[in-house]
């Protein structure tokens, strides 16, 4: 069984070192991949740019995806996962601070699985990670990609 | 008996004289009637004359006898006829065999040879005696003395010779001569008849031509209608008609039909226009040009076509044409005479029908005048506003007419022939007769003038006579007072108008000032106006990536702030000292703090931000539901919630909970204090309105500070004592603002607090 990559795509270094201190604090150590703006991102799952020369160039097993991100935004990055034929199925978790609805009912649409707003205490963020990553990558199915 | 042979000549000559008179009479019956039955009596008398005639014999032997039988008998075939020949023939032989003797069948053969000669002769020629000449009556005569002489040879033989040279002599030269003279005087009787006849027609015509042009004034209709009356009964027809012509059409119109045809007879309209090419027989006669007879109606090779007459059969006919300047103007028809139609016939009801129609034509343009005299009389007497007046050369008053005449005579006709000095005012008539007298030199006089208290238009033509001298003026006066009036009314209405028209002008003038000051106005506050709304979307827009901006940026310093203390807190906390410890603490409550407030303001930005979908809520089920929440939010309070039920009410049901989680929180938070809170909601009427409440049990506040309520970031209680940002009330008003309805509070202080609110509308 290959290894769970975990792509976490997060421009704030504060909130990715407290997502890494609560995946830590949750006991989920898979590998954790992080580009920090949008095309970042897209250049890892697809292997272009600085992730060009990746071997193998497979999938990762989750996103968390943020929302508000230098370059190309989040809602930008899901839109291009979804119209991939590799990449369709992959779970999309949207991490971000916003609650407003325009943001839900965008994400949802675009085809997110899952939208969580980092909340500000820093327990509860914990709690919400740890949940996540036990659901995604412990519980949940996906087609075994090709 | 007498012997001699010149006295028995004599008798014989008178006895014949006497059927001159027999003629006489039968003709007198003939015309009179017209049965037959005469003929019995007259073949009776003529065998009695013949008779006679045997008794005054000349004996030329003893049983040979002559006598003029054989002159009567051929008369009587000649001019008598048939029966009344066979019935004395039957008496005369009846008698000679009665006499007996040697020439008894002689005498008999003779009777039938001289009858039967001369009736044979009659059909011969066909009736037509009256033109029979002298010599063909003296050849017949001869021929039946021949004949006579011929039969004497029946006797013995030696006898007959006797006897022919006896008697031929004066047979031959006497018995035709007297035949000839006798029927001589038969011709003479029927020519005298005939012209008694001609004569008695002509009068009957005479009269109907004078009964025509004496026919009284009417429609020329009814004359022509008379004239075709009386030329059936003048030419002994039975129905006739008159038809129009037109020379230039070629068209035949009917006028009328004889009164006989009319009563029996439903004509088809069709045959009121005929065109001459179509018309057959009836339009013959103007082919021809002249008149038409026709007499063999049944065996003629004309086109009998538009001959209606079903039930009236035509036997003979006869039309002439209605001629007038050489031009034929219609045609008159008759039908069905009795007898053929004669050329005299025809000339006679040609005179008469020409006759009819110039009495006609003289009626209608008689007519005409006089209607059209009448018309002018009419229309001068009552022309209107007028006088009208003819004058003679000397001013003598002719004629007067006109509406207003009565100025003038004063309704009385006296003033006609006197002088128009003696007819009116002196002063006036001298005016008149002024300015007037230009006409009888030729001229027309137009002049305006005063007259009788009345303004007057007069206008005076010269009338000329025949011979074109001036004989007569024609004066009209029009009264034109009234015209003056209204001319000066005019004036005044076009005066007004004219001065109306100015004002008007300037008040148009005004009025489009003022238009053009609007629209002026109007452009300038719809710039202001899309300046306004641009800015407002630009401030909308910005404050909307503002909100957008605090709610991705704002919170993640928090979380950083809460995230690192806790780590510092669970993993260095042996590092740290009791107060160290607290300080963290305080930095973690102060960023959980700043994070209820920015939901709070964005709370407060979306209520602005957001669509407002208004629908029918039921108020008491949504406020039940949030009661609930807020009851879990404050676990430590005991709280009664009172709702009324089933207030519905018109409002976006996203603001209203916001709304309802505001305004019950607070009520519960400020009541917390009380052993049992106390809230409820509820509708009250103020003021003709209905308003929702709801109250508490609470602290209250003082109402000094009432305006700084819904003002946001204002409290009115400290932080320690209620917690809270400030933003909520402040909230609920622009909730409440944006339905458009109002909210106020009333309070006393540890008294509970009461919001009155209002959505625009509650059901």
């Amino acid at each position: 069984m290959k290894e769970k990559i975990i792509l976490l795509v997060e421009d704030n270094p504060d909130d990715e070192e407290l997502t890494m201190m609560a995946l830590r604090q949750s006991k989920i150590l898979n590998q954790v991949i992080i580009a920090r703006d949008g095309v970042e991102a897209l250049d890892y799952l697809f292997c272009t740019g600085s992730h060009a020369q990746r071997s193998p160039c497979s999938p990762p097993q989750l996103i968390l995806l943020d929302l508000k991100l230098p370059k190309l935004n989040g809602l930008d990055v899901l839109a291009k996962i979804r119209a991939d034929e590799r990449l369709r199925f992959i779970p999309v978790v949207v991490m971000t601070s916003s609650s407003e609805e325009e943001d839900i009912i965008l994400s949802y649409q675009m085809g997110a699985n899952s939208y969580i707003r980092k909340p500000i205490e820093f327990h509860r963020f914990v709690d919400a990670v740890a949940q996540l990553g036990l659901y995604w990558l412990l519980i949940n199915e996906i087609p075994s990609l090709k | 008996m007498n012997n001699s042979p010149l006295l028995g000549l004599i008798n014989n000559i008178a006895l014949l004289l006497a059927i001159g008179l027999l003629f006489d009479l039968t003709l007198y019956y003939r015309a009179t009637r017209n049965d037959g039955l005469y003929r019995i009596p007259l073949g009776i008398v003529t065998g009695g004359i013949g008779i006679l005639l045997m008794m005054t014999p000349w004996v030329f032997a003893e049983g040979i006898i002559f006598d003029t039988r054989s002159v009567l008998l051929t008369i009587s075939g000649l001019f008598f006829g048939l029966i009344p020949t066979l019935i004395a023939m039957a008496m005369t032989a009846a008698f000679r065999a009665y006499q007996g003797g040697a020439a008894m069948w002689t005498g008999i053969s003779v009777i039938i040879a001289s009858g039967g000669l001369s009736l044979l002769m009659r059909y011969r020629w066909k009736k037509d005696l009256i033109n029979l000449r002298i010599s063909q009556i003296y050849v017949l005569g001869l021929v039946v003395h021949l004949v006579m002489l011929a039969l004497m040879f029946l006797m013995p033989w030696q006898t007959a010779l006797e006897v022919v040279r006896r008697i031929t002599p004066s047979v031959m030269i006497f018995y035709p001569l007297a035949t000839t003279l006798l029927g001589m005087l038969m011709i003479q009787r029927l020519k005298r008849v005939e012209a008694t006849e001609e004569l008695q027609k002509n009068e009957t015509r005479l009269q109907s031509l004078v009964e025509i042009l004496q026919h009284p004034v009417g429609a020329e209709k009814s004359l022509l209608d008379f004239a075709l009356e009386k030329a059936i009964s003048l030419s002994d027809s039975k129905i006739g008609f008159i038809f129009f012509y037109n020379a230039e059409t070629e068209m035949l119109t009917l006028h009328s039909w004889s009164k006989i045809v009319r009563d029996e007879l439903v004509l088809p309209d069709q045959f009121t226009y005929t065109n001459l090419a179509d018309s057959g027989l009836w339009g013959e006669t103007v082919r021809r040009k002249e008149a038409f007879i026709l007499n063999d109606y049944s065996n003629t090779q004309l086109n009998k076509k538009g001959i209606p007459l079903g039930s009236i059969p035509i036997q003979r006919f006869l039309s002439v044409p209605i001629v007038v300047d050489d031009k034929i103007v219609g045609v008159l028809g008759v039908a069905n005479k009795e007898l053929a139609y004669e050329p005299a016939e025809a000339k006679q009801l040609t005179i008469l029908i020409n006759t009819a129609w110039v009495a006609s034509e003289r009626e209608r343009v008689e007519g005409q005048l006089y209607q059209s005299k009448l018309r002018y009389e009419t229309i001068i007497t009552n022309l209107p506003k007028s006088v009208v007046a003819i004058l003679d050369d000397h001013f003598n008053i002719e004629f007067i007419g006109g509406s207003e005449q009565f100025k003038i005579n004063g309704q009385s006709q006296d003033i006609i022939g006197k002088p128009l000095q003696e007819a009116i005012d002196i002063e006036f008539a001298r005016d008149w007769v002024d300015a007037l007298s230009p006409a009888l030199g030729g001229e027309t006089v137009q002049t305006e003038g005063e007259f009788f208290g009345s303004y007057y238009n007069m206008l005076a033509v010269p009338l000329r006579n025949s011979s074109g001298e001036i004989k007569n003026i024609l004066v009209l006066a029009m009264n034109i007072s009234e015209r003056r009036e209204n001319e000066e009314e005019l004036q005044r209405l076009l005066t007004f108008a004219e001065h109306s028209r100015i004002a008007l002008l300037s008040v148009i003038e005004d009025h489009k000032e003022a238009e053009e000051e609007i629209t002026r106005l109007n452009q300038q506050l719809e710039k202001r106006v899309l300046e306004r709304t641009t800015q407002l979307e630009q401030a909308n827009a910005e404050l909307e990536a503002f909100s957008y901006s605090v709610s991705h940026d704002l919170r993640a310093p928090l979380r950083a702030m809460d995230g690192f203390s806790s780590v510092i807190l669970a993993e260095y906390k042996d590092q740290l000292d009791q107060r160290g410890q607290h300080y963290l603490t305080r930095i973690q409550e102060a960023s959980k703090r700043m994070g209820l407030l920015i939901n709070d303001l964005l709370d407060l930005s979306r209520v602005s931000r957001t669509d407002l979908h208004k629908e029918e809520v039921n108020l008491s089920m949504l406020a039940t539901e949030v009661a609930s929440e807020v009851e879990r939010e404050f676990p430590d309070t005991k709280v009664e919630f009172e709702i009324e039920k089933d207030i519905l009410v018109l409002a976006d049901r996203n603001l209203l909970q916001i709304l309802l989680e505001n305004l019950l929180a607070n009520a519960v938070k400020f009541s917390s204090q009380n052993e049992i809170a106390q809230v409820s909601l509820g509708m009250v009427t103020h003021a003709d309105e209905i308003l929702l409440v709801i109250r508490d049990n609470g602290v209250g506040f003082n109402m000094e500070y009432v305006d700084k309520l819904f003002s946001p970031f204002q409290r009115l209680h400290g932080a320690t004592e209620f917690p809270g940002t400030g933003i909520g009330l402040a909230t609920v008003q622009r909730i409440v603002h944006r339905h458009g309805g109002k909210i106020w509070a009333e309070a006393q202080e540890n008294q509970g607090a009461a919001f009155f609110f209002t959505l625009g509308g509650v059901e």
